[in-house]
């Protein structure tokens, strides 16, 4: 990742969510990086990571959930990802990933807003928000 | 025709006044994505001129026959990388241009992108994703090489062309801008609202004439010649940094055909690919090393 780009994410991160020990990781001298911290909600405990792919920031973040999720937990891609954006890669619009204001931090509220939504659907058997969540 | 015989003062004896070849022989044009808008861009470069054409397109990018029908190329080409056949027609416009046909996936292989953004005096971008217009944003920012975009709207509707150039909004900007955020005047208070990318609000789709994308492609090929122009003449020039076009009427949008807007997009000082830091590249490299170490760290206290 680009020097200046990792600077404003880490700075971010640690800004917005310092309280949750967000850890960045990586590999292969540093071209893998990733976030690891852990989600909490109601006494449950849900450790994530968010990845930066490759031609980060051109393609956001990816969120991926550590534990082997339950069959048939809705919003989940494969690989464990969280389904947060609107997928369409061919045109631009209003919750669609933005690489001039968005970071890996705005990841975290995302996530923490998909946990909630799955331990409603733990109980209820529906998912309360909209499956693309970024708005 | 023997094309070791072009004379280029006959070459240009219509158009050199206009053009001024002098210069248009010293540029080099990056046409990244070669399909029905690109390959437009790179054959009106080769009209103009242009010294060096770059033709940039994905691995095995190959013409095929339902691409025929809004293409330049033809029949004759099925089959055949678009940029190889690209680069022939090209020379056949124009033989003394210096074409390359680069296979590249421009989100894959940043580095080879780079070389080329490097080599170039104009970047056109002529994708039709959005990662590939990210990435090719962010190299071309770095580099400080102008670069001229462009879109068809859904449908056809429509379409926009935007210039980046040193010190104003950069391609990320403007997405930022006209998708999310609040608009400086009345004058363009739609853009709050309003998703350019799919006017009319319709089931998505990729039906578009070539007519629709070729108007978007000769707006995009002009934008590059005035910039060019525009750097002796500054008259000359595009006065703003977005064009909108309307091939059809938009309701909120394109009040009737053929309408147009030239806008100035401010740059997002903000902006995380863009904007500066208010560090030194040493602080910043202090930084960099510090927070990768971390990362890197083995040791339980990380």
């Amino acid at each position: 990742m680009d020097k200046k780009r990792l600077f404003f994410e880490h700075q971010a991160m640690m800004e917005r969510w310092s309280a949750m020990q967000p850890k960045l990781r990586g590999a292969d001298d540093g071209n893998r990086l990733w976030w690891e911290l852990e989600l909490r909600a109601e006494g449950n405990h849900l450790p994530i990571r968010i990845e930066y792919p490759a031609n980060y920031p051109a393609s956001p973040p990816d969120i991926v959930i550590v534990p082997k999720m339950p069959s048939g937990t809705p919003h989940l891609l494969p690989r464990n990802r969280m389904c947060w954006y609107y997928p369409s890669e061919n045109h631009r619009n209003r919750n669609m990933w933005c690489p001039a204001t968005d970071t890996g931090a705005m990841c975290v509220g995302v996530a923490q807003r998909w946990f909630w939504a799955f331990l409603v659907w733990l109980s209820t058997s529906r998912w309360p928000v909209p499956d693309a969540i970024k708005a | 025709m023997n094309h070791t015989n072009v004379d280029p003062k006959e070459l240009f004896k219509r158009t050199a006044s206009i053009l001024r070849p002098e210069i248009s022989r010293r540029e080099t044009w990056a046409v990244i994505g070669v399909g029905s808008g690109g390959a437009r861009v790179a054959e009106e470069a080769a009209r103009f001129g242009i010294g060096t054409i770059l033709l940039v397109d994905r691995p095995d990018e190959r013409l095929e026959q339902h691409n025929v029908i809004r293409h330049v190329l033809g029949f004759p080409d099925l089959g055949r990388l678009k940029t190889e056949a690209l680069a022939d027609h090209l020379l056949n416009i124009h033989p003394d241009t210096r074409v390359e046909a680069i296979s590249l996936d421009v989100v894959a292989d940043r580095d080879q992108l780079t070389e080329i953004v490097g080599r170039a005096t104009q970047v056109h971008l002529c994708t039709d994703n959005e990662p590939s217009k990210h990435v090719v944003n962010e190299v071309a920012v770095k580099a400080g090489s102008p670069l001229v975009f462009a879109g068809v709207f859904d449908g056809g509707c429509g379409g926009e062309v935007g210039r980046v150039s040193a010190g104003g909004a950069c391609y990320a900007c403007m997405a930022a801008y006209l998708n999310r955020s609040s608009a400086p005047d009345d004058r363009q208070a739609h853009a709050e609202t309003f998703d350019y990318s799919n006017p009319a609000g319709n089931e998505r789709s990729t039906a578009a004439l070539n007519l629709d994308i070729a108007q978007i492609a000769l707006i995009q090929a002009r934008v590059g010649l005035m910039t060019m122009l525009g750097r002796l003449d500054r008259s000359a020039d595009l006065s703003g940094n977005y064009v909108l076009f309307g091939n059809r009427t938009v309701e909120g949008l394109f009040p009737r055909p053929l309408s147009s807007e030239i806008w100035q997009i401010p740059r997002d000082p903000h902006c995380l690919v863009c904007g500066a830091t208010d560090m030194t590249e040493t602080e910043l490299d202090d930084a960099y090393e510090r927070i990768i170490a971390d990362a890197m760290c083995k040791e339980p206290r990380c």
